[in-house]
């Protein structure tokens, strides 16, 4: 495909994904999008610490929830607006990504995913137990959603319906697209990249290798916190189970199966484990089980996920011309 | 003036003495060599140089200022650059990105100018991309710039290492290995590389087994034998001393062999 044409493209599917509440009006479909939009916004996340700096976060879904607790708690009990509660929720987070982040990421190897595997169950357990604050295992009910922008001239934009709520995500899942565009593109995006690949190499042509690891982990916890936010103030409850390591392995997979460090990856996968298995639903017996072996295949024959294999045929055809010509 | 002086550099790992009290000079605009046994401490005096590891004591001056605790960016930052042995290239990425992640001190708009995709940062881009081609094409990778580097063949690879140090513009080139598990054929091209970079006015401390690459490129070499600086001087007098060969090849050997291999 040349630029223009995949130009062209990239601007008809963004017209499509702006049109598609008034094309298909069943709140059913609006769902699953929102909820798939959800984790697009995750998988981006994941994808700057994981994918791109190659650190791997098992606290991911705890990030999520600081956010969600944090967002939540600031409408429900500082009856605070959205548009206030969704920024301190993610300044919320990233506090919490630096005091974990700063220590962890300074040390190589494995010390950042023990450091989050236990930070992960610590959240866990608080949000379990902290019952005064968090509700315990009943969780946070009666979420309201997010404050109604006021227009001149008596109008409104609302959250309420799925529509709103669905064009509110879309700017967030736009916004998480773009950044990690420009990342990959910029010095700090490859210094992330050179650091995953090689730590030594990379030090050595003058990349600080911890400082880029803390950046690329507090870009990451953004994201977490505006999709914990989003998730709390859609779905207008939040428990603990929702943010568990389990969850985190599970996103982890999809960013695997769509290619890790890709641009399109994240947004794959999130597609893949969300949106497929809910309108493959016509072969419901069997939904699980073909959902099950495409997955281990996935693992198994695709390392770099499905964006991967497409790159490496890509590459196959022109090392082919080049010993031709 | 020495670009670089090592004084009583030494290094112990536990009761192991790695490096024991080395005193080695490079002046500006050298190509030196270091050679040595297996173990005689010649990627450790590496890694100390650059930072990798601190010396148990003594001191590593460069560009006539103390950078013996300086950790290998900081070192990167003011032209001190190594290669390594063994990975040498980002493998996952492609040959272009290789080299623009070795430009990444010479590219000053951050990340915040990239989300704006301000004209100075777009410009920057451009001409870094432009400058990587050039630089793959100088050492013989043109055409490549879009495969995975891990694809490159082995010889290719190993010039792919060299073009990432290259272009972080290095003052002074440390070079460990270049030219292990090549055949003859890379070999010599890996030379002429090197000796190319070293006439635009590279500084190069080169670590080789292969004595061939070593005589050709160095005027000046320094023997390496349990960590000590066992003599140094030109390659015709290192072959002939029989200090040298009895390191080499065991006593009572005589002949030179050393340069016929």
């Amino acid at each position: 495909m040349n630029g223009r044409l995949k130009k062209l493209f990239l601007f008809g599917l963004i017209a499509l994904a702006f049109l598609f509440p008034s094309m298909v009006n069943d709140p059913y479909y609006q769902h699953i999008l929102i909820s798939t939009f959800l984790f697009v916004i995750s998988a981006y996340g994941f994808n700057i610490i994981t994918g791109i700096a190659g650190q791997f976060n098992i606290a991911h879904a705890g990030f999520i929830g600081i956010g969600s607790y944090a967002s939540a708690l600031a409408m429900t009990r500082l009856a605070l607006s959205f548009w206030v509660a969704l920024p301190m929720a993610v300044l919320v987070t990233i506090t919490f990504g630096f005091l974990i982040g700063y220590p962890s990421l300074r040390l190589r190897g494995v010390y950042f995913a023990l450091t989050t595997l236990g930070f992960g169950e610590i959240l866990f357990l608080v949000f379990d137990n902290w019952i005064p604050v968090t509700g315990g295992p009943m969780g946070i009910t009666g979420i309201p959603a997010p404050t109604p922008i006021p227009l001149p001239g008596g109008y409104q934009i609302a959250f309420e319906s799925k529509a709103g709520f669905y064009y509110l995500c879309l700017v967030f899942v736009l916004l998480a697209i773009y950044v990690n565009r420009q990342l990959l593109h910029s010095r700090l995006g490859r210094a992330m990249l050179s650091v995953r690949e090689n730590e030594d190499l990379a030090q050595s042509v003058g990349i600080p290798v911890a400082r880029t690891k803390i950046t690329a982990f507090l870009l990451a916890t953004i994201f977490l916190g505006i999709c914990g936010s989003l998730y709390a103030h859609y779905f207008r409850f939040i428990s603990p189970v929702s943010f568990t390591a389990g969850e985190s392995f599970r996103q982890a997979t999809m960013l695997i199966v769509g290619g890790k460090g890709t641009l399109i990856g994240p947004i794959l996968g999130a597609f893949i484990f969300t949106a497929l298995p809910e309108f493959l639903r016509s072969v419901e017996d069997y939904q699980w089980i073909a959902y099950g072996v495409i997955l281990m295949l996935c693992i198994v024959f695709l390392p770099n996920g499905i964006v991967g294999l497409v790159n490496e045929r890509r590459a196959r055809g022109t090392i082919g011309r080049a010993e031709d010509g | 003036m020495n670009l670089l002086a090592c004084e009583k550099v030494h290094k112990n790992f536990g009761g192991l003495v790695a490096v024991n009290q080395v005193e080695l000079k490079v002046d500006q605009g050298e190509i030196v060599g270091l050679i040595g046994p297996n173990g005689a401490g010649k990627t450790t005096l590496f890694n100390l140089v650059t930072g990798f590891l601190v010396p148990t004591s003594g001191k590593i001056v460069y560009q006539g200022k103390d950078i013996t605790r300086l950790p290998p960016h900081v070192l990167g930052g003011r032209g001190l650059v190594r290669t390594f042995q063994k990975i040498n290239i980002f493998p996952e990425l492609t040959v272009l990105d290789n080299i623009l992640i070795g430009r990444y001190l010479h590219i000053k708009a951050g990340f915040i100018q990239s989300l704006l995709q301000s004209r100075v940062q777009k410009q920057e881009e451009a001409m870094a991309r432009e400058r990587a081609r050039q630089a793959l094409e100088a050492v013989g990778l043109p055409g490549w710039e879009g495969q995975q580097a891990k694809n490159l063949p082995f010889g290719l690879q190993r010039a792919l290492g060299i073009s990432i140090a290259l272009a972080a513009q290095p003052m002074l080139l440390l070079l460990d290995e270049p030219a292990s598990g090549m055949n003859t054929e890379e070999k010599k091209h890996i030379t002429e590389v090197i000796r190319r970079i070293h006439q635009s006015g590279i500084t190069i401390l080169i670590v080789e087994h292969d004595m061939n690459v070593v005589m050709n490129l160095c005027r000046r070499i320094i023997v390496l034998d349990y960590g000590t600086v066992l003599t140094e001087g030109t390659p015709e007098e290192v072959q002939h001393d029989p200090r040298v060969i009895e390191v080499y090849l065991g006593k009572g050997y005589k002949k030179n062999v050393i340069g016929a291999n």
